[in-house]
């Protein structure tokens, strides 16, 4: 496999499923076994409800688009204000 | 409880900015500014019993404001950072008043500084930030506030000439400070359209400029604000929430945790917007100034673009807005960005605004606003007459 050039993630224990299961191409989401919420990014708790029951489900990856922005922005840059 | 007229501030210590660095260091900043509001309030380093400051984004340490306490040479009874980004300042305040009011203290020491130094030093220890945001493009906060004007565009119909007004009204104040980095020239509305697009909607002279600096002011009980040369300025308010860390996870773009803080503050003071004589708004871009009068309830949400157009925002206005030209105009030396709007406001009710004296003015609003308009503390001071 080739390198890859984009900064690389540095999973944490809570977050390191979520990026193996991308690397696999598959869309893994963390939910709380108690109120039912869908939680991201990963947390050690629900943020809803505080419960640590989480679970992590397998998502189609499929969704609706509710709102989007546009950033043209140079990748990097160094503003002068003289 | 309630913190009104428990405390006053009653000196302030504040360097011009400066774009370079020279040779100087943040630790050295802070004690000419702390040596310089000690000896404007009329006190002496022994009379200083408790310490509040920031940890400069230049000189990172652990257990910060003991090290800066011992460099300064002050023994404190109450010492702490504040860490809520440029919110920082003016949560030092209410937080000074709330342990003079504790009995713990008698005099705080609030004092930031920092240089303008390429980066953020401060160990990566955000990691949400590095795994879900940066690789997706969210980096820094011209991103985030490019977000929250365009979709203030989108929902309220801001206009781009609307959001540069703030700058230029803000400029025009600058004139008349010479404490301000950039009061040469005055700013046309078309001079902030036609300079260069930073983040679209953003152009480069809506956006803050980090400089060499910082500022300092002493919050006082009852008892020494009545030896204090200066007159007393009352904290009559105080207000602080905050809502989301990344605007990502932010409830609304364009309503911010301001709504809550200011209320708060009014509440406390018993007072409303339409008795402020002037307001000091935490100015990173020209869309904070709109969302903030917005959310403190100066105007109705999404009319803050037409409400900036039809005041006059400079000094002899009906609307006098960061009268030390904010700090679009100011410089942000690091957190002393944030402190300029307190020391201003302050400045101007001792009556002490030169040139730009806000006449009969002895109310003021303050916001101070941290990150992506996430930690936010509103401020409500008064001069007695």
């Amino acid at each position: 496999m080739s390198t890859y050039a984009k900064p690389l993630p540095k999973p944490s224990p809570i977050s390191r499923p979520f990026w193996e299961a991308a690397k696999r191409h598959e869309l893994l989401l963390q939910r709380c076994e108690k109120c039912r919420r869908f939680i991201y990014y990963p947390r050690p708790l629900c943020p809803n409800c505080m419960s640590d029951k989480l679970e992590w489900q397998r998502c189609s990856g499929l969704g609706k688009v509710r709102r989007a922005g546009l950033l043209p922005m140079r990748p990097t840059f160094s503003p002068s204000w003289n | 409880m309630s913190l009104r007229n428990k405390a006053a501030a009653i000196g302030i210590g504040e360097l011009k900015p400066t774009k370079e660095p020279g040779d100087a260091t943040a630790l050295g900043l802070m004690a000419r500014v702390s040596a310089e509001a000690i000896a404007d309030a009329g006190l002496e380093k022994k009379d200083i019993d408790g310490f509040l400051t920031g940890v400069p984004f230049s000189d990172p340490g652990m257990i910060y404001p003991g090290l800066a306490a011992e460099v300064l040479g002050i023994s404190a009874r109450m010492l702490n950072i504040v860490d809520i980004g440029g919110a920082s300042p003016a949560g030092m305040f209410w937080r000074a008043a709330a342990a003079i009011d504790a009995g713990m203290c008698n005099a705080v020491l609030c004092v930031v500084a920092d240089l303008n130094a390429a980066g953020d030093h401060r160990p990566p220890t955000v990691s949400v930030m590095r795994e879900f945001e940066a690789p997706y493009g969210n980096i820094g906060a011209n991103c985030g506030y490019a977000l929250i004007a365009r979709r203030h565009m989108f929902e309220f119909g801001t206009k781009p000439e609307q959001m540069a007004k703030v700058a230029v009204d803000q400029r025009t104040n600058a004139l008349k400070n010479p404490l301000a980095t950039f009061n040469d020239k005055p700013l046309t509305i078309n001079d902030v359209l036609g300079s260069r697009l930073i983040v679209d909607p953003l152009h480069l002279f809506e956006i803050v400029s980090p400089c060499t600096g910082g500022a300092a002011f002493i919050v006082a009980s009852p008892e020494v604000a009545k030896r204090s040369k200066n007159p007393p300025i009352w904290l009559l308010g105080a207000g602080e929430n905050c809502n989301h860390s990344s605007i990502t996870y932010a409830p609304s773009l364009t309503t911010s945790p301001i709504r809550e803080a200011a209320a708060s503050a009014f509440a406390m003071a018993g007072l409303a917007p339409r008795d402020m004589h002037f307001v000091c708004p935490y100015d990173c871009y020209t869309i904070t100034v709109i969302v903030t009068l917005e959310d403190a309830g100066f105007c109705k949400k999404g009319q803050g673009g037409a409400f900036v157009m039809e005041h006059d925002l400079t000094y002899a206005g009906d609307f006098p807005c960061n009268t030390h030209g904010g700090q679009l105009s100011f410089g942000q030396p690091g957190l002393g960005g944030g402190a300029s709007h307190v020391t201003e406001a302050i400045r101007q009710l001792m009556g002490r605004g030169g040139d730009r004296q806000v006449k009969n003015a002895t109310r003021a609003y303050v916001n101070g606003n941290g990150g992506i308009m996430s930690e936010q503390a509103s401020l409500i001071l008064e001069r007695r007459s």
